[in-house]
């Protein structure tokens, strides 16, 4: 492996001090990954630019230092939740400043939304006691147009068995400020009802707990099981959901309502195995939460060496999962208000698959490149909705396109 | 088609593991290959942590291999 710049200065200084000097001389190393980014949907919905940085510092002592840079620019249109009609429907923004035309007989889409969202983060990683057990770290800080967050995490993790068994344990908290444009909706209210305060507050607690065991020379193993409690506002300011009558009319569009709570369990496998130089990353991912969503997600890459320096890796994922309990795509006008209600599709019943490969190649000066080209597919189970709607989708699905770029360096 | 390939995906991760129990205890010297950066998890992060945060953006579940992706009010 080439040594890095810093490596062969502090060597180099290291041969003029003399060797009964070498050990004053210090030869910390920073590892750095930069990456763009574009997401685009189908149909003028989402489209996503980013900028990632990564910095990584390591130490004489072996100590990591790492600090992250992320800027997403989002525009595109998103799907309000209001029920779609063979009618034309103008409905308020859900910042109050002006009214939205929505086409008849099409899904009814948001297009108000852009933003840049910044992200930060350090860490810091360090053994204590002894080389096998190390502890880490970091704060997090991100802020949107009308959102804040705002993380602390942390964790332990010891080796034991040769090495061949590692235990983590993780704590992390966040605490997040929403400020939507125009005040805070109250749930389940006409959107034309006066707004609550100007901002809400919500706190995350997770909980992680794993151990990864070397099965062969070839073969390791990741078993996690992650805890989530999330309190305060969750709902999504800017969803709304419809009252329909038998006929298909919309009589009232009312903003949505979630519990204030969420508890959810994570099970997590992934297995690693050398298959002579090539690699296949495999993982399971099962989900339970008390807002009554299962999930299930399958992934698998398989990296192929085509070269010293050049691979290709290939990419499928599989996910599932069932609607949250409250979930409905509209409401039946003759029915009484539930205590909460979400048209929102990304809390619908639906599956997904992802696939895509990436193509890693050695530039000049020792970079890596990788070039990575993925399609996603969201497929949402069928709702019926009423004889007046007939032939009208509520929760169509999407695909999508990721593209990226990044280096090594 | 990928529906079909799912399957056959967990299958061969399940054999893997169950075939690699049968030599635990790898010795220092055995670790070439578990050295390769491949073969570490979390060595490719930066794609990991996209990954999460647009899988979170579009899907009610997250997180498993770390802390649950988030931090944002995204649609």
């Amino acid at each position: 492996m080439q040594l890095k710049k810093s490596s062969k200065i502090a060597l180099a200084a290291a041969s003029l001090l003399g060797a009964s000097q070498v050990s004053i001389v210090s030869a910390a190393d920073w590892d750095h990954e930069a990456a763009v980014l574009y997401y685009g949907e189908s149909d003028d919905r989402v489209q996503d630019a980013s900028f990632k940085y990564k910095g990584k510092r390591t130490n004489d002592d072996d100590n990591v230092l790492t600090l992250g840079l992320g800027v997403d620019t989002l525009t595109g249109s998103s799907p309000s939740g209001i029920a779609p009609s063979g009618d034309v429907q103008i409905v308020a923004t859900p910042s109050g400043n002006g009214t939205t035309t929505y086409p008849a007989n099409e899904l009814t889409l948001d297009d108000t939304f852009l933003d840049t969202r910044v992200d930060l983060s350090a860490s810091w990683d360090q053994s204590i006691i002894d080389d096998n057990t190390r502890v880490n770290v970091g704060v997090s800080v991100s802020k949107e147009y009308d959102y804040l967050h705002l993380g602390l995490s942390s964790g332990i993790s010891r080796e034991l068995n040769n090495k061949n068994t590692t235990l983590s344990l993780g704590l992390a908290y966040s605490a997040d400020t929403i400020e939507p444009v125009g005040n805070t909706p109250i749930g389940l209210s006409d959107i034309s009802a006066a707004k609550g305060a100007s901002d809400e507050s919500k706190d995350t607690i997770d909980f992680v707990v794993g151990i990864t065991q070397v099965l062969s020379k070839n073969t390791i193993l990741q078993v996690n099981y992650g805890l989530t409690q999330a309190d305060g506002y969750l709902n999504d300011p800017y969803k709304r959901i419809s009252r329909v009558n038998s006929t298909g009319t919309i009589v009232q569009n009312l903003n949505e309502s979630r519990p204030d709570k969420r508890l959810g369990h994570n099970l997590y496998g992934a297995l690693k195995h050398d298959f002579s130089g090539n690699v296949l990353s495999s993982s399971a991912r099962l989900h339970s939460d008390d807002f009554g969503i299962d999930s299930i997600t399958l992934d698998a890459k398989y990296n192929i060496k085509l070269s010293n320096r050049r691979s290709i890796e290939p990419h499928l994922r599989y996910y599932h999962q069932s609607a949250a309990d409250f979930y409905a795509p509209q409401l039946n006008a003759a029915d009484p208000l539930p205590a909460f209600a979400s048209a929102d599709y990304r809390l619908a019943e639906f599956d997904a698959y992802t696939l895509g490969a990436t193509y890693r190649f050695g530039g000049s000066k020792d970079r890596e490149w990788r070039i990575t080209g993925e399609l996603y597919s969201q497929n949402p189970k069928k709702t019926n909705l009423t004889a007046g709607q007939a032939g009208l989708d509520a929760n169509p699905g999407f695909d999508a396109i990721m593209l990226s770029v990044g280096v090594k360096f | 088609m990928i529906k079909s390939l799912i399957p056959s995906l967990v299958m061969i991760a399940l054999l893997s593991s169950i075939s690699a129990c049968s030599s635990s205890g790898v010795k220092p010297w055995e670790r070439g290959n578990l050295a390769k950066s491949s073969m570490t998890f979390g060595a490719d992060s930066m794609i990991d942590t996209t990954d999460d945060h647009i899988y979170f953006s579009k899907e009610a579940t997250s997180g498993g291999r770390s802390f649950g992706a988030g931090g944002c009010g995204c649609n």
